[in-house]
């Protein structure tokens, strides 16, 4: 059987097949299948907006509108079904901090992108997919096992050539949803701090946002001794380094910014999980949805 | 105790100290480039980094210039000068020995000089003519001996003018200076060849022979090479013979016959008690005795000169007497030439003189001999002084020992030095692999 040798090795499924693989990781993490982001059955507010002409008189926000001069109605959705939305980071990092016997960022990203839009999709969930590639990724959120091959087709055909920073592509993504969403987004996480001040923007307005941060050996510490060149995926720009001297250097200033991102993806509707990418992929998703089902509601 | 350097401008090599530290600080080596997936962790390290790349390889760093170091004071030469080796020093005598080229022993001075060689730890031979023309050449020779006493000893027959005694003055005051008189003999025979140049400035010699008869009769003959035969005939009586070859040295020496006129004149030496040579004046043709310069000799004191003149051209001095130095003057009065002793010469003496009144007689009382003295023993007493005992260690040095120690060192630095920048190039490369 390939799934567990591709979980094993899941560089070698994107190349083969992605749709078993995530299939396969499905399979196995289904026990532990996420919490919806929206409990309970009625409609829910979604949000306020200004009265347009056929809205019923029941969904106006007398409290809202008593305080200007205009009428405003509440937005409601139907929660029977979830709307997820998958984000992928393609910025060039996700391509690099490998090492041997580990799989890519971008590899990682995929098989899970893949197994979670699986998992959500046969549950009854309707799944869409954001990337910000040249030109965009966007496939609008639906059911259906058909739509599940179109985006694993998709997700296979991602390549992490681009520039975008995660947090404009997260921006970018969020204007695309109508109705809140779970929001799942895959990156590294070597961006600015607006990477995790737009997710929580995200959760705070009525998201459930999940942010799964991948980890590679070598976002950790330099995978490399001696005088190198280093380059920066991102920018290009190139730096020589004594690699013996600024180990220990380089270490601590990754871990810091581990350590700051962390603290940063805390709040309501937010949850963050990391995933190395150097260690089996199953066990630490299965962990993580686990611990997010027994996560209280928000 | 006080440290010395025997050449002392290979300290300048401290510069090249410089070479290794601007390698270790900018020097770079080869780089792979490896991508990372940020420089943000990189750029929070830089003020760490950039210390570290100062100090790259330190310990490497510090043999390098330890090693570069030695090297250089090696190449310097130092000299630790103890007390025993200051004392060791002051022992022993390097000596340059300069012959007086132009005096007729030479036989004898070359013995001389020999036996001057004996005792010093190096010496140098300079044959000169005058013997200031060797000083120049004899100093330099010392400034390049190991360190020693130092002195100059000069060879020569002792006449009036073969040196000058401002020598004294011009040589620096720790080299000690010696006079080695060898008293001139009078040769049986003499032959020698005379150089000189003619009014076109083509150059003439002829060889003038002299030989002395058995009765005390010297003459002269001139075997031309491209000259005319100048006979000279030179008579005394056989108690002056010691007096008239020194005339006869002094007339030679000058190289008169090769002179061309009005400078180049035949001279008729009169001698009191001797009979005047009219016999060679008359075997002169006229073109030679229009030439004829009588010279007269006095070889009395004081105002017997004036009273036994020249009997066939009474002398009536109406110049004052020049003063030649050494005790000695001359006088010109119409074609003839006086010159008074105040003393009873010595042979030396006489030629020494008659060389300078030769000069006055026919104008060139410029020459450089006409100031010198001779070696009497006031002259000597004046002009001689000791060897400087505290030698200071000056010279390329012949003790190289103290700089052995140190290209040991730089030896067995390299060894280290190849090794240690092996190890480490290997413990690079052996982790570069391993971390890629």
């Amino acid at each position: 059987m390939a799934g567990p040798d591709l979980q094993r090795r899941p560089e070698l499924a994107a190349v083969r097949d992605l749709d078993v693989a995530a299939r396969a990781l499905a399979a196995g993490l289904r026990h532990g299948r996420h919490r919806a982001p929206l409990l309970g059955a009625g409609p829910e507010v979604w949000g306020v907006r200004l009265y347009r002409q056929g809205d019923d008189t029941a969904q106006v926000d007398w409290k809202r509108s008593a305080r200007g001069d205009r009428l405003y109605s509440r937005e409601r959705v139907d929660a029977s079904q979830t709307q997820a939305l998958v984000v992928v980071d393609t910025s060039r990092s996700m391509a690099v901090g490998h090492d041997a016997g580990a799989p890519s960022k971008m590899d990682v990203a995929r098989v899970t992108a893949a197994a979670l839009a699986t998992l959500l999709i046969e549950q009854g969930d309707t799944v869409g997919l954001f990337a910000p590639t040249s030109p965009l990724t966007w496939i609008p959120p639906a059911g259906g096992a058909h739509h599940g091959h179109v985006l694993v087709d998709a997700l296979a055909g991602l390549e992490a050539e681009g520039a975008v920073a995660p947090s404009h592509a997260l921006t970018t993504a969020l204007a695309h949803l109508r109705r809140p969403s779970l929001v799942l987004v895959i990156s590294d996480g070597w961006d600015d701090a607006a990477y995790a001040e737009t997710a929580r923007r995200a959760a705070a307005s009525g998201h459930d946002v999940a942010v799964v941060t991948l980890v590679s050996p070598g976002d950790r510490a330099l995978t490399t001794l001696g005088a190198v060149e280093l380059e920066d995926a991102e920018t290009g720009e190139v730096v020589a380094v004594d690699a013996d001297a600024l180990a220990s250097g380089f270490a601590a200033a990754a871990a810091a910014h581990g350590a700051a991102l962390d603290r940063g993806l805390r709040g309501p509707r937010l949850d963050a999980v990391r995933i190395e990418t150097a260690a089996p992929l199953a066990p630490q998703l299965r962990r993580w949805l686990v611990a997010r089902a027994a996560r209280p509601a928000a | 105790m006080t440290l010395q350097w025997l050449t002392p401008w290979a300290l300048a090599g401290l510069a090249l100290l410089a070479v290794p530290i601007a390698i270790h600080l900018v020097g770079r080596p080869p780089r792979r480039r490896v991508v990372v997936p940020s420089l943000r962790p990189v750029a929070a390290t830089v003020p760490r980094l950039a210390r570290r790349r100062a100090v790259r390889d330190p310990w490497l760093l510090a043999l390098r210039l330890g090693l570069l170091g030695a090297a250089v004071v090696a190449a310097a030469g130092p000299l630790v000068v103890s007390a025993s080796r200051r004392a060791g020093w002051a022992s022993r005598v390097v000596r340059a020995i300069v012959v007086d080229g132009g005096a007729a022993a030479r036989g004898a001075l070359e013995a001389r000089a020999t036996a001057a060689r004996d005792g010093a730890l190096a010496s140098e031979v300079v044959v000169a003519e005058p013997l200031d023309a060797g000083v120049g050449r004899a100093v330099a020779w010392l400034a390049q001996q190991p360190p020693a006493r130092r002195e100059i000893v000069f060879v020569g027959d002792g006449r009036w003018g073969s040196l000058s005694p401002t020598v004294r003055d011009v040589v620096p005051a720790a080299i000690g200076l010696r006079l080695a008189r060898v008293e001139p003999t009078t040769p049986a025979a003499d032959s020698r060849l005379w150089r000189g140049a003619d009014s076109d400035g083509r150059p003439r010699a002829a060889r003038v022979a002299v030989a002395t008869t058995a009765d005390g009769r010297t003459s002269t003959t001139t075997t031309p090479v491209e000259l005319p035969v100048i006979p000279l005939t030179l008579e005394s009586a056989g108690a002056d013979r010691a007096w008239l070859a020194a005339v006869r040295e002094a007339v030679l020496g000058e190289g008169w016959f090769l002179r061309e006129p009005p400078t180049w004149q035949a001279i008729a030496l009169r001698w009191p008690g001797a009979p005047v040579a009219d016999e060679a004046l008359r075997a002169l043709d006229d073109a030679d005795r229009s030439r004829l310069v009588p010279l007269a000799v006095a070889m009395l004191d004081g105002a017997a000169a004036e009273a036994t003149a020249v009997p066939t051209a009474p002398i009536a001095p109406t110049a004052p007497w020049s003063a030649l130095g050494g005790g000695l003057s001359a006088v010109r009065t119409g074609e003839s030439l006086i010159v008074r002793f105040e003393a009873a010469p010595t042979p030396a003496t006489v030629e020494s003189a008659v060389r300078a009144a030769l000069a006055v007689a026919v104008g060139q009382d410029d020459t450089p001999r006409a100031d010198g003295g001779a070696w009497d023993a006031a002259f000597v007493a004046a002009f001689e002084r000791p060897a400087d005992a505290a030698a200071d260690g000056t010279g390329t040095g012949d003790e190289p020992r103290d700089a052995r120690w140190l290209w040991l060192v730089v030896a067995v630095g390299v060894i280290v030095e190849s090794t240690a920048r092996r190890r480490i190039d290997t413990g690079r490369g052996a982790a570069a692999e391993g971390a890629s």
